[in-house]
């Protein structure tokens, strides 16, 4: 056996909140001698819970969606800008492919699988058409759009909003869009196939909620 | 303003989140279809019936990705990858998965930040545990994880939210809940520099809401 420690590979495939604080434990653990590759299309992390401000102008994107080039400039691990072709268990071998079309292999001694679920909008007829998810960063910035566009309409014309979803994402939307344009300007409502608005949620911030 | 519960089981009555919005709920409703300017609705008392919208907006449901799809990896029955209390993928060792597009075998948690950062740092000492015992030729030391229900945090609003943590013990809601969110959120940010940018943003909204409230009033 050799005195110096053997370097291994670590394929951290979603830069997400399970991804990228993978990525920078093992860095601050053993980052000397692990070749830490975070793996995501993106160039930012996107703190989620925090669309929601977003969308409606109360947070900032340096706050809800900082660069991780930033975020990982104090440590070892190199971001690949790039969506994932192929994971080979077997042969532990990753393939990616970058946006401008550029390819690459990574070997690995370790993967991690961290990239998360999406939303689906295919379940409703018309809701891929006609309705904006809320889910990704470009998803809250469309809705943005569209409210700036609605704000702009005469005071007095009601603005009309429909939230599909009684669940706390359901609720936080509609709270921060009833804020942003003004009780009295917006009717919201809120639809959920269950019998109780965020039914999942604990007892006291659904009454709270409710109220 | 400003209201601390600190109750066993029942909820301190505080003022409205969707009520004093003008937000209204229909439940147990089915949603049929989502057209131009509108969507269909169903329920047991009105049957099918027509509900203009100017903007429809989508939070429920998701899926998984394509990628996960394709994975040859044992799942459950929502398409999740399968682990074991070390993150492992069962059958194969050498690829841990966490958060959203992952769950314990036999395990029960919501899919949630907060899950998928307490497994991060379960799943990144194992990694190197799992490492280490491949080049030693020894029993890795791996450790298993289990979820600590730190609580859950509602935003209701620009400078209203809604916390209960410690079990139902500890309910706030109102502007401090909405700091204290915030704050909470702020130091979960992945590095220092990052939480610090987050918290400095939040007081500025929030006290800046507050702010305007309080001349409101006054101007009242």
């Amino acid at each position: 056996m050799s005195s110096t420690p053997a370097r291994n590979t670590v394929c951290i495939i979603g830069g997400g909140f399970g991804g990228i604080n993978t990525a920078l434990r093992i860095d601050k653990r053993d980052g000397v001698n692990t070749d830490i590759y975070l793996i995501d299309p993106k160039d930012t992390f996107v703190f989620s819970p925090l669309l929601y401000e977003l969308s409606v102008g109360t947070a900032v994107g340096t706050e809800v969606t900082p660069r991780y080039e930033d975020l990982l400039s104090g440590s070892q691990v190199t971001h690949v800008r790039a969506s994932i072709t192929n994971l080979d268990l077997e042969e532990r071998v990753c393939r990616y492919q970058r946006a401008d079309g550029e390819c690459g292999v990574l070997r690995f001694d370790a993967a991690v699988l961290a990239v998360g679920i999406k939303s689906r909008a295919g379940l409703i007829p018309g809701a891929a058409d006609y309705s904006i998810p809320f889910y990704t960063v470009s998803d809250a910035a469309r809705l943005t759009e569209r409210l700036e566009l609605l704000a702009s309409r005469p005071v007095g014309e009601l603005i009309r909003i429909a939230v599909l979803g009684a669940g706390a994402s359901g609720a936080e939307v509609a709270t921060n869009i009833a804020d942003k344009l003004g009780v009295g300007r917006v009717d919201i409502t809120v639809v959920d196939r269950n019998a109780q608005v965020m039914h999942m949620s604990t007892t006291f911030n659904r009454k709270r909620a409710e109220r | 303003m400003f209201r601390i519960g600190v109750t066993v089981g029942c909820c301190p009555v505080s003022d409205s989140a969707f009520k004093g919005k003008g937000i209204h709920t229909r439940l147990s409703t089915s949603v049929l279809r989502v057209c131009a300017g509108s969507v269909e609705l169903e329920d047991h008392d009105n049957g099918r019936y027509t509900l203009p919208a100017d903007v429809v907006v989508l939070t429920a449901g998701t899926e998984q990705l394509q990628f996960v799809k394709d994975l040859p990896l044992q799942k459950d029955a929502h398409g999740r990858v399968l682990t074991s209390r070390t993150l492992q993928c069962l059958d194969v060792p050498c690829v841990f998965a966490l958060g959203d597009c992952a769950v314990v075998q036999g395990d029960r948690y919501p899919a949630t930040a907060q899950v998928a950062m307490q497994q991060s740092y379960t799943a990144a000492d194992n990694v190197l545990a799992y490492l280490a015992a491949q080049h030693s030729h020894q029993q890795a030391e791996m450790k298993e994880f289990s979820f600590f229900d730190l609580g859950e945090m509602v935003s209701l609003g620009t400078a209203d939210a809604s916390i209960c943590s410690f079990g139902g013990w500890v309910n706030i809601s109102g502007p401090l809940a909405a700091l204290g969110r915030r704050f909470v959120y702020g130091a979960r940010m992945p590095t220092v520099g990052q939480s610090i940018r987050a918290l400095l943003s939040a007081i500025t909204v929030i006290f800046g809401r507050l702010f305007q409230r309080l001349r409101g009033a006054r101007s009242v």
